[in-house]
């Protein structure tokens, strides 16, 4: 079984070697071949060392391996680990199904592209790192992933290396992506000289030999790694601005890898957090306000990646609440759940972009639901799923969260009960908006000129871009009937063991009062939506420039983020630097010649570049010198 | 055995001085990498002297990788002569001054 | 008798090294690089160190100086440069470091009590005891060396046969190797002319 998930994680790796290495000698559309075929090996051992796994007794479903120790330092040492568990089969379904599909979908929509073997080895180099990061059975290995990580997403936003503002957005996601590396590296040097080790095995079992406040602080360093990973409150920016990447390196990154890096860490991590319990406190508290924010921002936005993307940032937010609530299963089911309708969502906005020529603002769009039907019909089956209306499978992992904080019953577990409703509402909203942005209303000139005949001509896209959206539209809609509330129980129980101490579970009751409520949400959200977004009228605009102008103005630009980091960084280093230039040189240094420095430097130049006169006789005339006199001192010093 | 090893070790240290001054006066490659031979054997004689000092056969061991590489050396020494030969360059080194600052 | 093979040697040895740097043909150098390593496989005899005394007969006189000789025949008479006498203070300075270090390593090998030298048996030496030694105890450097040799092999294709050679115009030759280079080979190229000329007037009187 082991060998499987090694043979997992070494499919992608090699991947990456074929491609750069032999990427020219294969035929564009190989390369993209290739890297699919890899992908579905991959997650063909995957779900064969899932069934291993689940064929196992209860008791030892959770094995270790270490390939070779690397680094050895007196009672220090990390080896090459594996950790195979429930949680990380679960992820490794998610990273190399999902992934498998995103890598097809990949090679109809970047034909063409005259980069397409670099795109499929980094997106390869993409999912090995995340699988690295899984997998990992010590901290160290995990942060090596969580870097590689960064690094891949950095290389594949910044893709199209000649737009600058997909270069500034990749440089962006890396500096924010650092942050939170910086971050958890801390947390683990914390770690380990809390408890000596980094092992997850140490790590857990000795974590109850820590006071609340070094698990606090312990626990605070990993979160923000978990934060920049996962784009949420205060490390969030990056996010929106990476959908400069190609329309799959989103899907990619936002259903299966990279920000669910940070729930699956703090999932990973909860015999730890449980001894920090503010902590946990503190992450639901960022969940609840990330949501609803992210929520907000994505009903204002024009471009359909970028509401996709918020939506994304709302949803991580839920699965935040999720973990922070310990309802650990709750939060990784949301997250597989949201992998399939998020990648559902991309997907179908990439073939929206593809038949548009490229265009992603949804004011060029609208009326393509006659155009598309296919399409059309999917985004429904994502949007239905990411609303959270019963039965789609968003619903039963939302309602699962939510249900958890009325069964916690304290002040925190209301807060995260109402906000993730009010967070519901706005979720129907933007998505519906979107939809019918996108597909209902007057076609917009621009559509009408593009749209006709490059659908006339290739239809709603290749078959390799229809099918993973057909699959992935079947895991959006029925994906959640493994955990139907009170009938089964799936999820739940295949991942109970992994928290020692127990998880919070609403009762079925709960669970159904919850979701009739969230349906309700949902379908009031979408008819706000229906109401001034399905026709055109003026009622959005005039809301806009009316009473609504502060908080429109606000959410236009994502509630001043980016200003205040502007103002809290960007400037004042600009203003240092002026500073020095323009006051400390001109002033402090007057009272050297000019070039004082550089005359300096140049004589000490011109007195030794006699030596270097080109005569190879002469260089080795001074090593003899120096060997003389070397032997001399020795001599004389007499020892 | 009538001869010290000290006396071993003079000679080689004075066919070292010998071949050192080759390396350092003689201007045509040929003749340096010959110099340099002179040098690296010298260095032999030392190495073998001295592991008939110890009785072990560490340094004989020594003194025949000294001579593989040696060979290396070699090899790569007269194929830069051969290239420059090719190339109707002059044999001298000081001509070959592009290193000078 | 130790003693005298040891002087004889040696002379033979210092004798050899001198002519090798002092001789103007790199041919004679090569040759008396041979003597030189004759020598020293005597005095490396004297040591009882039998296996690399042959060695260095096999290694070096049968593989290193055959090659040298066929490049110096290659070469032909431009590897002939005599010493540098062109900069006084680079020779002074040569000759004095050079010196310097001999006085020192001789003041110190002389000065140095090296303590009574080991009694051997009959297998020191012998080829057994050293190949033992040379894959047991030395095996990474046996094989760093394979490898070096193997590169430097590669090296020696790569700089030997990359490259076309030029073909250089009369000054240039003329600054190179001097006046009677470019007479050889006007005198070549004009009975070249007159070979073409003899054979096409043949043909048209024909």
């Amino acid at each position: 079984m082991t060998e499987l998930v090694w043979i997992t994680l070494a499919l992608p790796l090699v991947g990456v070697a074929l491609l750069a290495i032999f990427g020219n000698k294969l035929p564009a559309r190989g390369a993209g071949l290739l890297a699919s075929l890899i992908m579905l090996a991959a997650f063909g051992a995957a779900t064969v060392a899932l069934i291993l796994l689940a064929s196992k007794p209860e008791d030892q479903r959770q094995v270790t391996e270490t390939a070779w120790t690397w680094l050895s330092a007196g009672d220090f040492r990390v080896g090459f680990d594996i950790w195979f568990d429930q949680l990380t089969a679960l992820m490794l379904m998610v990273v190399t199904g999902v992934g498998f599909l995103i890598h097809v979908f990949s090679i109809g929509y970047m034909k063409g592209d005259s980069q397409e073997r670099r795109f499929f080895a980094y997106m390869n180099m993409f999912v090995f790192s995340m699988l690295v990061l899984v997998v990992s059975g010590n901290l160290v290995q995990l942060l090596i992933g969580w870097g590689l990580v960064g690094l891949s997403s950095y290389l594949l936003i910044g893709f199209w290396h000649h737009k600058t503002s997909a270069v500034k957005a990749a440089k962006k996601a890396f500096i924010m992506n650092a942050i939170g590396d910086v971050g958890l590296a801390v947390g683990i040097f914390l770690i380990f000289v809390d408890l000596g080790t980094v092992s997850y095995s140490g790590v857990f079992a000795s974590a109850n030999t820590l006071s609340e406040t070094q698990a606090s602080i312990a626990c605070l360093l990993l979160l923000v790694g978990a934060l920049a990973k996962s784009a949420q409150i205060p490390l969030h920016t990056w996010l929106p601005d990476a959908m400069e990447g190609p329309t799959p390196v989103s899907a990619l990154i936002h259903a299966a890898t990279m920000v669910t890096a940070g729930v699956y860490l703090i999932a990973r991590m909860n015999p730890l957090f449980f001894y920090a319990p503010k902590v946990l406190d503190l992450i639901v508290i960022i969940g609840v306000v990330g949501l609803l924010m992210a929520g907000a921002i994505a009903i204002v936005q024009t471009d359909i990646k970028r509401i996709i993307a918020f939506s994304t940032m709302s949803q991580i937010a839920y699965m935040f609440v999720g973990v922070g609530l310990s309802a650990y299963w709750a939060g990784i089911f949301h997250l597989f759940t949201h992998a399939f309708f998020k990648a559902l969502l991309f997907m179908g906005a990439g073939l929206v972009i593809h038949a548009l020529n490229g265009e992603q603002d949804t004011r060029n769009m609208g009326g393509l639901r006659k155009l598309m039907p296919k399409t059309y019909f999917c985004f429904i089956i994502g949007g239905l799923a990411l609303t959270g209306i019963f039965p789609f499978s968003g619903g039963f992992s939302k309602d699962a969260i939510l249900g958890a904080g009325l069964h916690v019953d304290s002040t925190i577990g209301w807060i995260a009960y109402v906000g993730g409703l009010l967070g519901a509402l706005m979720t129907g909203i933007y998505t519906f908006r979107l939809i019918f942005l996108v597909f209902h209303r007057r076609m917009s000139p621009y559509a009408e000129k593009v749209a006709p005949p490059l659908i006339k001509h290739h239809g709603e896209g290749p078959s390799s871009m229809l099918w993973p959206v057909y699959i992935l539209a079947l895991g959006a809609a029925f994906l959640g009937l493994l955990q139907i509330p009170g009938v089964t129980h799936v999820m739940s129980s295949w991942l109970e063991p992994i928290s020692p101490y127990g998880m919070v579970e609403a009762t079925a009751g709960q669970e159904w009062l919850t979701t009739l409520i969230g349906s309700v949400v949902g379908v009031i959200g979408i008819i706000i939506a229906a109401h001034l977004y399905l026709r055109e009228n003026d009622a959005p605009e005039r809301i806009r420039l009316g009473r609504g102008r502060l908080i429109a103005h606000a959410l236009e630009r994502r509630c001043y983020w980016d200003n205040l980091y502007e103002w809290m960084f960007e400037r004042p280093t600009q203003w240092a630097a002026s500073f020095l230039n323009r006051d400390v040189d001109a002033t402090a240094f007057r009272w050297l010649p000019t070039d004082g420095v550089g005359t300096i430097t140049a004589f000490f130049g011109r007195s030794v570049v006699v030596m270097q006169n080109g005569i190879v006789r002469s260089y080795a005339l001074v090593f003899a010198v120096g060997i003389a006199g070397f032997l001399l001192y020795l001599l004389v010093r007499g020892t | 055995m009538s001869v010290g090893i000290p006396m071993f070790l003079a000679v080689s240290a004075i066919l070292f001085t010998i071949g050192l001054i080759g390396v350092l006066l003689r201007r045509s490659p040929l003749t340096i990498l010959l110099s340099l031979e002179i040098m690296l054997n010298s260095v032999n004689l030392t190495l073998v002297a001295f592991s008939r000092q110890v009785g072990g056969s560490d340094g004989q061991v020594f003194a025949l990788v000294v001579m593989g590489i040696a060979a290396a050396e070699v090899v790569v020494g007269l194929g830069l002569v051969v290239a420059m030969t090719r190339r109707s360059m002059v044999l001298d080194t000081d001509e070959l001054r592009t290193l000078n600052g | 008798m130790d003693l005298v093979v040891f002087f004889v040697a040696s002379v033979c040895a210092i004798a050899s090294a001198i002519a090798v740097v002092a001789q103007k043909n790199p041919f004679v150098s090569a040759l008396a690089l041979l003597a030189n390593l004759a020598s020293l496989a005597a005095l490396m005899l004297l040591l009882e160190a039998q296996f690399v005394a042959a060695a260095q007969i096999i290694v070096y006189a049968g593989a290193v100086m055959v090659m040298f000789l066929f490049v110096i025949a290659y070469v032909g008479p431009r590897g002939e440069i005599g010493p540098g006498v062109r900069k006084p203070w680079l020779v002074a300075l040569s000759v004095f470091a050079a010196l310097l270090i001999a006085v020192e390593v001789v003041v110190v090998v002389m000065g140095a009590s090296l303590g009574t030298v080991v009694t051997v048996d009959a297998s020191y030496g012998s080829p057994a005891a050293i190949g033992e030694a040379l894959v047991t105890d030395y095996l990474l450097a046996f094989e760093v060396v394979s490898v070096i040799l193997f590169m430097a092999a590669v090296a020696g294709v790569v700089f030997g046969a990359g490259g076309r050679p030029v073909r250089l115009s009369a000054d240039q030759v003329l600054a190179k190797e001097g006046e009677s280079a470019v007479e050889r080979r006007r005198e070549a190229s004009r009975a070249a002319l007159e070979a073409a000329r003899d054979s096409t007037t043949g043909e048209s009187a024909r």
